[in-house]
């Protein structure tokens, strides 16, 4: 039986760059691994991993019950597999019914977590949605926020719920029931080769320097969105210009208002201080 | 020998949202479970008692193309397609039948025509995407 990692964080926090530079680091090849199969960490909300796993059709169940079964899928697939399983992840790490842990608890599993400026992130999160940034920021507000939960409509994901922006990081950072490894966008852009190395110590993986800048490089910004213009990117939604936008931290300075800095603050300020973002 | 298959029953499940999209009224349909907002609709006619020949496997995604869209598959592609289209694959592995069961989707794939039909999540018709599938199993 291997363990699983998840990939976690709150949409738009820089996972997927994450999972691309996770995917190039083990790959260790001299070209870039094709944004396009990003295999080496499915999202983690996939029906087809869930109905596979149980044998059982995740069309045929209610929410609530996926959510009771979904620790046991994630520990078949980990029986079945040899190595180290990565799985991305939105959810907030929340309890199930029964009162137990939505994904497997204990010594098999541990986290990564990225966390990312709420103020950059509502621009973000407002572009990758097609909606207005007033939306984005009552959407991060939202205890009972989340996906694919309507009733009268298969997801292609299973329901997720991610909470509020802030009840999202603390569930991650707080919980007890696994090893969690935090780190910030922010640092992932200024010194890349330190925050991304802190990760491949924490997963166990060889600190190889050589495999470090390369895949620190194939997972730059401009690559990146160089991809997605050439062969476009699958995760991309629908209602997005383009998955991989800017790239930046600090767009909030010129790009939101001051009533929107101040509702943001005014929301998830403790939570803004605790990571250091105030 | 072509391959060829039972069909299921002459029915189909559809959830509330695809009901209402096809004007269907979901009030004399019964659900699938009482939990959950999806139909059994039933098609009429009798489920078929003879095996049928299986002419063509299509796969149907979601993408975030402008445009739905059929692209065949072929080659050794169609292997891997085929078996990522069986059903539980897993079942054969547990059963130590994965070996057995590959080399029978390898029997089977060139007798069968193989796609991926791809649409946009909206602002698509049904009917272009059944279309498509007609046409390409028409060629």
């Amino acid at each position: 039986m291997s363990g699983i990692v998840w990939l976690a964080s709150y949409p738009k926090s820089g996972n997927t760059w994450l999972r691309i530079f996770l995917a190039n680091y083990l790959s260790g090849q001299s070209s870039p691994v094709d944004i396009n199969a990003l295999d080496t960490s499915p999202l983690s909300d996939r029906r087809d991993l869930f109905d596979e796993a149980l044998g059982v059709e995740s069309s045929d169940l209610s929410a609530e019950e996926i959510d009771s079964l979904r620790a046991v899928a994630f520990q078949r697939l980990a029986a079945q597999s040899p190595s180290t399983l990565f799985f991305k992840v939105h959810d907030a790490w929340t309890l199930n019914a029964r009162g137990e842990p939505l994904l497997p608890a204990g010594a098999l599993s541990s986290a990564i977590y990225v966390a990312r400026n709420p103020l950059d992130l509502a621009i973000s999160a407002a572009a990758h949605a097609g909606s207005s940034v007033e939306d984005a920021i009552r959407r991060m507000e939202r205890e009972d926020g989340g996906a694919f939960s309507d009733p009268r409509h298969l997801g292609v994901q299973l329901r997720q719920r991610y909470l509020s922006w802030s009840s999202h990081v603390v569930s991650w950072l707080d919980q007890k029931s696994i090893p969690v490894h935090p780190m910030r966008y922010e640092d992932m852009l200024e010194k890349p080769t330190e925050t991304f190395r802190s990760a491949v110590t924490f997963l166990g993986l060889p600190d190889d320097e050589e495999r470090l800048a390369l895949a620190i490089r194939f997972s730059s910004f401009e690559g990146l969105r160089r991809q997605e213009e050439t062969k476009g990117f699958r995760e991309r939604p629908a209602v997005a210009e383009a998955f991989f936008r800017k790239g930046q931290a600090g767009e909030w300075r010129t790009e939101l208002s001051a009533d929107q800095v101040a509702r943001i603050i005014q929301h998830h300020g403790a939570v803004m201080e605790r990571l250091g973002y105030l | 020998m072509p391959p060829v298959l039972l069909p299921a029953g002459p029915s189909l499940m559809l959830w509330a949202d695809a009901l209402d999209h096809l004007k269907l009224s979901q009030a004399e349909l019964e659900p699938a479970r009482p939990e959950l907002e999806k139909y059994i609709l039933p098609q009429g006619g009798v489920a078929s008692s003879s095996p049928q020949p299986l002419r063509a496997v299509y796969e149907l995604e979601v993408t975030s193309a402008a445009e739905p869209a059929l692209k065949p598959v072929s080659g050794l592609r169609k292997v891997e397609f085929l078996a990522r289209s069986v059903y539980r694959p897993n079942f054969a592995v547990a059963m130590q039948r994965a070996p057995a069961s590959l080399a029978r989707i390898a029997a089977i794939a060139p007798h069968v025509r193989g796609g991926i039909v791809t649409r946009p999540v909206t602002g698509f018709s049904i009917a272009e995407v059944a279309d498509l599938i007609a046409g390409d199993l028409a060629a």
